[in-house]
């Protein structure tokens, strides 16, 4: 472990901003590209997500916060709908997630070989 | 309010626009942040928001104090009294909060009983009637959530201050958002205040580059590792064998422990991805966590890669203070004891979370004696280099995995069930395994997000620089979709909330 100077008698350094690392590819964006970009990413988000976010909310307890959510998301899944745009994730959920959150009760169960049935 | 949620994902949205729109307001954009980090934080509690609150005008009124008292020579003792002080408050705040329950029910109790024994029924009988007060009394301590990583950035700031390797912050906003900003409020990284103050006094300007990319990648990469790999393991490997030991045979056990070591690494360090991924798009940097531990050659190499900003910590304000390596090697190994053991107890309030520390301060102990006394024959060729290599990360991944079990194991008859289980070769439930295809894959997935930690990602994000911004709005949002699908239903919280 490498030891920190401590000088009781220097006087107390400067603040310096502290900059981005020299030695990064400068992959830096200007403040409205970030944006726009951002807001791509959220719009896109949340129409591609639009019904398994409304499918949630649908989970939820009855009450306030249920039926705020539900009236914000209920408009968005209706329209994404039917755009299709919920086929991507319907898609995925069937397939990659399908075969990974399989849960027991959905399992192919076969008994061991010489089992008592 | 937890990342991989909804209700996240708007309040980020509301503060990037607040936080930017304010941009020419450098005063009420300050407040405008500190605002959304109490909010956030207050959503748990607002009992302890207003706390946070208390700590930061106390911290910073003592800094401040410290400071001027700095250019009187006269002043020294007073200095150090106040600084004696404003450490100790802070450590008995976290202290009441995080270890009263340990204190009084796992250490003073275990110790009354044989004496209130040895003194007769009617002292058994009080000791009995106290527990009985004492027990409810513990159980209405809500610890508050990130307690450790704000009391650790309080005592950095005051000791900075105090040695004089940084002036007090301009204003008690600025120490207040750096004590509060809601990225890395409840689960680290524990940013100095030397490395953040500046930058919440400076504020990054609308003319400011923003690292979007990597900023993207952080937090695309933070929620696969927390969403698809951490959960699942969890789920389905991890928490049913450290639940039920004694159901599984040694290789269901042995399986269990190398995914709880992939889900703990995935599951903080997506925290930590996701923290520098937000704070990078409102123009904060944070230093990296996490540098591909699980690749380290020796425990000490573990230590400068895994939670960098706690092991650097420790090193600077409690390794260093007692003398470091200054002091001889006994006094040197005594150090590495002490500073793991009370990393150890840092992590949680339990005999495991000591004995993990104890194990980790005792091994590196050991290494440092072996490296110091017994010269290796240095490997001559390149692939017997490589091979050795190989051989010491097999090794100490090895060593770290049996420590988690102290980690995980919640209590010591879990942990010596889990040894148990570790040497059984039957099961109590014939004909299952839980070596999978899917847990095999997702171990594997989940060591080689590793490659991508710290310099690695960069090449690939040079290539995301040259993209037009809806096609990485485009590209960020088609891998959220798949990791969303690909996640088990539910949200988790992260493991090192309750640290």
């Amino acid at each position: 472990m490498n030891t920190i100077p401590i000088h009781h008698d220097a006087p107390p350094p400067k603040r310096q901003a502290i900059a981005p690392d020299p030695r990064s590819p400068h992959t830096t964006l200007p403040l409205r590209t970030t944006w726009r970009g951002l807001l791509i990413f959220y719009v896109l988000a949340l129409a591609l997500n639009a019904s398994s976010l409304h499918g949630n909310n649908e989970n939820m307890p009855y009450g306030a916060v249920r039926s705020f959510r539900l009236t914000i998301s209920s408009p968005i899944h209706r329209a994404t709908h039917r755009w299709q745009l919920d086929r991507p994730r319907e898609f995925l959920n069937a397939t990659l997630g399908g075969i990974l959150n399989r849960t027991d009760d959905e399992m192919d169960w076969q008994s061991p070989p010489g089992a008592v049935e | 309010m937890l990342f991989p949620t909804t209700a996240f994902a708007v309040f980020f949205f509301c503060v990037f626009h607040g936080h930017w729109a304010l941009a020419r307001f450098p005063r009420a954009r300050s407040v405008f942040l500190l605002s959304a980090s109490l909010f956030f934080y207050g959503l748990w509690s607002w009992k302890f928001a207003l706390m946070l609150l208390g700590s930061a005008l106390l911290n910073h009124a003592a800094a401040c104090r410290i400071d001027a008292l700095s250019n009187n020579p006269a002043a020294g003792r007073t200095r150090r009294r106040l600084v004696v002080g404003v450490v100790s408050l802070n450590l008995g705040l976290l202290a009441f909060f995080k270890y009263t329950g340990f204190l009084v029910a796992d250490v003073l109790f275990p110790l009354l009983r044989p004496l209130a024994q040895a003194l007769g029924p009617e002292t058994v009988w009080r000791l009995i009637r106290l527990q009985e007060e004492t027990y409810p009394w513990i159980a209405t301590i809500v610890l508050p959530v990130g307690i450790s990583f704000f009391t650790f950035q309080a005592l950095s700031y005051v000791l900075d201050v105090y040695r004089r390797q940084a002036p007090p912050a301009r204003s008690w906003i600025d120490f207040a958002n750096y004590l509060a900003f809601f990225p890395q409020l409840v689960a680290g990284p524990i940013v100095r205040a030397a490395h953040l103050v500046p930058q919440m006094e400076t504020m990054p300007t609308r003319e400011t580059t923003l690292e979007a990319p990597r900023a993207m990648f952080l937090i695309l990469m933070g929620l696969l590792k927390k969403i698809v790999i951490a959960n699942w393991l969890a789920a389905q490997v991890a928490d049913p064998v450290f639940a039920a030991p004694e159901l599984y045979s040694g290789p269901d056990v042995l399986i269990a422990v190398y995914a709880y070591a992939v889900q703990i690494y995935c599951d903080f360090s997506a925290y930590s991805d996701i923290a520098i991924g937000a704070a990078l798009l409102l123009g904060f940097h944070f230093p990296a966590n996490f540098h591909a531990p699980y690749s380290a050659t020796t425990l000490q190499d573990f230590w400068r890669r895994w939670h960098i900003s706690l092991s650097t910590w420790l090193r600077d304000y409690l390794y260093i203070p007692l003398g470091g390596s200054r002091r001889g090697g006994a006094r040197t190994y005594l150090n590495l004891l002490v500073t793991f053991l009370l990393g150890g107890l840092w992590h949680g309030a339990a005999w495991t979370f000591v004995l993990w520390g104890a194990f980790h301060g005792v091994y590196l102990a050991l290494e440092r004696w072996f490296r110091e006394h017994i010269r290796w024959p240095a490997p001559d060729t390149p692939v017997a280099s490589t091979l050795w290599r190989w051989l010491g990360r097999i090794w100490i991944f090895h060593v770290v995995c049996f420590s988690w079990l102290l980690f995980r194991g919640g209590n010591l008859d879990t942990v010596g069930a889990l040894l148990r289980s570790l040497t059984a070769w039957t099961t109590a439930v014939p004909a299952t395994t839980l070596w999978g295809g899917a847990a095999i894959t997702l171990i594997s997935l989940g060591l080689a997000t590793q490659i991508l930690d710290g310099e690695r990602s960069w090449k690939l994000l040079r290539r995301a620089e040259r993209l037009p911004a809806w096609a990485l709005g485009l590209a960020g949002a088609a891998l959220l979709t798949i990791i969303l699908a690909l996640g088990p239903a539910g949200v988790a919280p992260f493991i090192y909330f309750q640290f």
